[in-house]
């Protein structure tokens, strides 16, 4: 009985950090329905910052987004507006293949260039919250998944707030729902795009300042995170950040449990299964909303 | 007039330069043996491939300053390098160049198993020898003519760390009731966990969780909650260097606290696990293929390692240490061909060979002897086991070979 809360708080937990990234994914897959091979890489990229500004500089992980954050906003910004609009000016259908490969190919140019710079090394941030725990009625709760759980609910819900109660906001989900007549209606779609794409990359920044201080940093480690990434936003329902929010803490907690009974390889196949399941369901998500 | 003043320039000057061309040494390529290598040289693990080829110029330099193939009137030996990438398609198609453009007559390689499968199967086919760096099981067992292995395989690893360990528990008087054995779910990590699981079990520990995990996992505390529950008192890991990291990181969260952390190999003993878990690290044994800490009862080897160090910066590493024995054998071989040194007669040679004088260059990676059985395994090939201490790496195990002042740090100290 121990074991099987331990494996559900420690799923739970790691969910959350999980549901940051899907976060940051859903913003662009989910609002203008760029599927962005790259997020992976733009969460590595943001790791290798947090890292560098601690090994060269000594700062802390936790305030790496003060860099990060910014300079991930505008590659996103550049990215999108220098590679991917060009593109698709050119295709007129809502989900353009080629936006797809371009975005495998930045992935690959990033995941290469880091190679190419810092090598294959495994590179640890060693900070005192690395191996901070909490105990609790006889639980052990990791300090710094905590961190990551309370940044997800604070950035889900601030996201939420955006884009129901802000301007910009709205225009950008009125472009993912209907370019041509956002435009009409006198949205600069193409700025809108550069925004969420930027927006998107941004929140890589976060993801990754939190995600360094006990995980390792390395050119391949976008891989590692980004399958769940885009299965959670499909499984919470593609646009809703609650919906992105729920479903990684869904996702935790089922291979937390799971885990525990079977052999982790098994516990990704459960996983799986169950979302496949669901979809025959439910096919908009969990919260996401019906499209006709 | 003038034409015939031609003709006999032309007719001067030909006769010129075939008295040259006669009067010249003999062309020193035809004396010249091409032996290939084949290594990951870029992508991520281009720093084994370099390390690797670094050592094969040391040998070849060696060799060729003692005088190259004295049985072939001086032969020098030359080399030509293959870059797997890390891949074994990539691996595969080298070997095909080496062997059918470059004319190697045999081929050292490749580092990763999943490379090495490939690629000694296409040495294979050209009969070619290939004298193979890596572990897993399956390379030997395909009964290949042209496969050798010197080198210590999974198994042997494996009897090593559990050898060590049963060694140690005897010496503190610890006895070791449950293990539990984590290991990534890769053709290696399956294959030496087998091996340990039997050898522990031999010893009279019982394994009561033996997990193959996925290798990169972003996340493993249930298997470290599923490992606890069985409240082990040793747990052994086979991973690569990212899931080392983060196993002992999440062993210390959820209090795991075995008397023994051993690992297989593989990333526990590269300095980022060091500088990465930082004390965690300390304690933790290792199986290895080879240890600069030979040098200390082996001379020869300590000054042969300094030497590298003082040209590369380094240490020899297991991997690279294999390449240089590998190339020495080669050499040992060349001597011992009847006629003209082609792949097959070398091949002959390599089946016939028999090192035993532990001051042979070829004994960098010390065995009792080097000799070849049917399936072109060494049957006495040695591993070594090691422990971080400190910040560093001290080899313990064999007892024979380390250090006598060298202490075990035991039970594991776990901050």
């Amino acid at each position: 009985m121990h074991e099987l809360l331990q494996g559900a708080l420690s799923g739970f937990l790691i969910g959350g950090v999980y549901g940051l990234i899907a976060l940051g994914l859903n913003v662009i897959f989910g609002t203008i329905r760029v599927i962005n091979f790259a997020q992976g890489s733009l969460l590595m990229v943001a790791m290798f910052v947090s890292y560098w500004l601690w090994a060269l500089f000594g700062i802390h992980p936790y305030l790496s987004p003060i860099v990060s954050v910014p300079l991930l906003f505008a590659l996103g910004y550049v990215v999108q507006d220098r590679l991917l609009t060009p593109l698709l000016a050119r295709e007129r259908t809502r989900e353009p293949m080629s936006a797809l490969l371009l975005t495998l190919g930045l992935a690959l140019v990033l995941d290469n260039l880091a190679l190419l710079f810092f090598h294959a090394d495994f590179k640890t941030v060693v900070v005192p919250i690395g191996l901070a725990k909490l105990r609790w009625e006889g639980l052990i709760i990791s300090t710094p998944r905590l961190v990551g759980l309370c940044t997800m609910a604070v950035v889900a819900s601030l996201l939420y707030l955006f884009f129901t109660r802000t301007d910009l906001g709205r225009a950008i989900r009125a472009v993912g729902q209907d370019r041509q007549v956002a435009r009409l209606l006198g949205i600069d779609d193409r700025r809108i795009y550069n925004v969420a794409f930027a927006l998107g990359s941004a929140l890589m920044g976060i993801a990754g300042a939190i995600l360094a201080p006990f995980y390792y940093t390395h050119p391949a480690v976008g891989t590692t995170f980004i399958l769940k990434a885009f299965v959670i936003c499909v499984l919470g329902g593609l646009g809703s950040m609650p919906g992105a929010a729920l479903g990684g803490l869904i996702v935790g907690v089922i291979e937390g449990v799971v885990g525990l009974y079977t052999q982790a390889a098994a516990a990704q196949v459960v996983l799986l299964g169950l979302f496949v399941l669901l979809l025959f369901v439910r096919p908009m998500g969990l919260l996401g909303v019906e499209r006709r | 007039m003038a034409e015939r003043r031609r003709i006999y320039g032309c007719g001067a000057i030909l006769g010129l330069a075939l008295g040259i061309a006669g009067a010249a040494p003999p062309a020193r390529a035809a004396d010249d043996i091409r032996i290939g290598m084949v290594s990951p040289m870029s992508g991520p693990t281009a720093k084994f491939g370099q390390s690797e080829k670094n050592a094969v110029d040391l040998a070849v330099e060696e060799i060729n300053a003692a005088g190259g193939i004295k049985a072939l009137g001086g032969a020098k030996l030359v080399v030509s390098y293959g870059d797997s990438r890390g891949d074994g398609d990539t691996g595969a198609t080298e070997t095909e160049r080496l062997i059918t453009k470059e004319k190697v007559i045999a081929v050292i390689g490749a580092f990763q198993s999943g490379v090495s499968m490939p690629a000694s199967a296409v040495a294979e086919r050209y009969h070619v020898p290939w004298l193979n760096f890596g572990t897993a099981d399956g390379l030997a067992t395909r009964g290949f003519k042209y496969f050798f292995r010197p080198h210590a395989n999974d198994a042997v690893k494996a009897k090593a760390l559990t050898d060590a360990i049963a060694y140690f528990s005897g010496k503190t008087g610890t006895k070791l009731t449950t293990a539990a054995i984590m290991a990534e779910n890769t053709d290696w990590g399956k294959s030496v966990s087998v091996h340990q699981q039997s050898g522990l079990e031999t010893a009279g520990t019982k394994v009561a969780l033996l997990e193959n995990y996925p290798f990169a996992s972003p996340d493993l505390t249930s298997m470290i909650v599923k490992a606890k529950a069985t409240k082990p008192d040793l747990v052994v890991i086979d991973s690569y260097l990212g899931d080392a990291l983060l196993i002992a990181r999440t062993m210390s969260e959820q209090d795991l606290r075995p008397v023994v952390f051993a690992a297989g190999g593989g990333g526990s003993v590269q300095p980022d696990f060091e500088k990465g878990a930082g004390p965690l690290a300390e304690g933790v044994l290792s199986a290895v293929a080879w240890d600069a800490g030979i040098g200390y009862s082996v001379p020869w080897i300590a000054e042969e390692n300094a030497k590298h160090v003082k040209r590369f910066g380094v240490s020899f590493t297991e991997d690279s240490a294999s390449y240089y024995q590998n190339a020495w054998i080669i050499a040992d071989a060349l001597e011992r061909v009847k006629g003209a040194p082609t792949a097959e007669a070398l091949r002959d040679a390599l089946v016939a060979t028999k090192i035993t004088d532990p001051n042979r260059h070829a004994m960098l990676i010390p065995y009792k002897q080097i000799a070849f059985d049917a399936a072109g395994e060494n049957p006495d090939a040695a591993a070594f086991v090691v422990q971080w201490q400190q910040g560093k790496l001290v080899l313990l195990f064999p007892t024979t070979l380390a250090d006598p002042a060298a202490k075990v740090v035991w039970p594991y100290p776990a901050p």
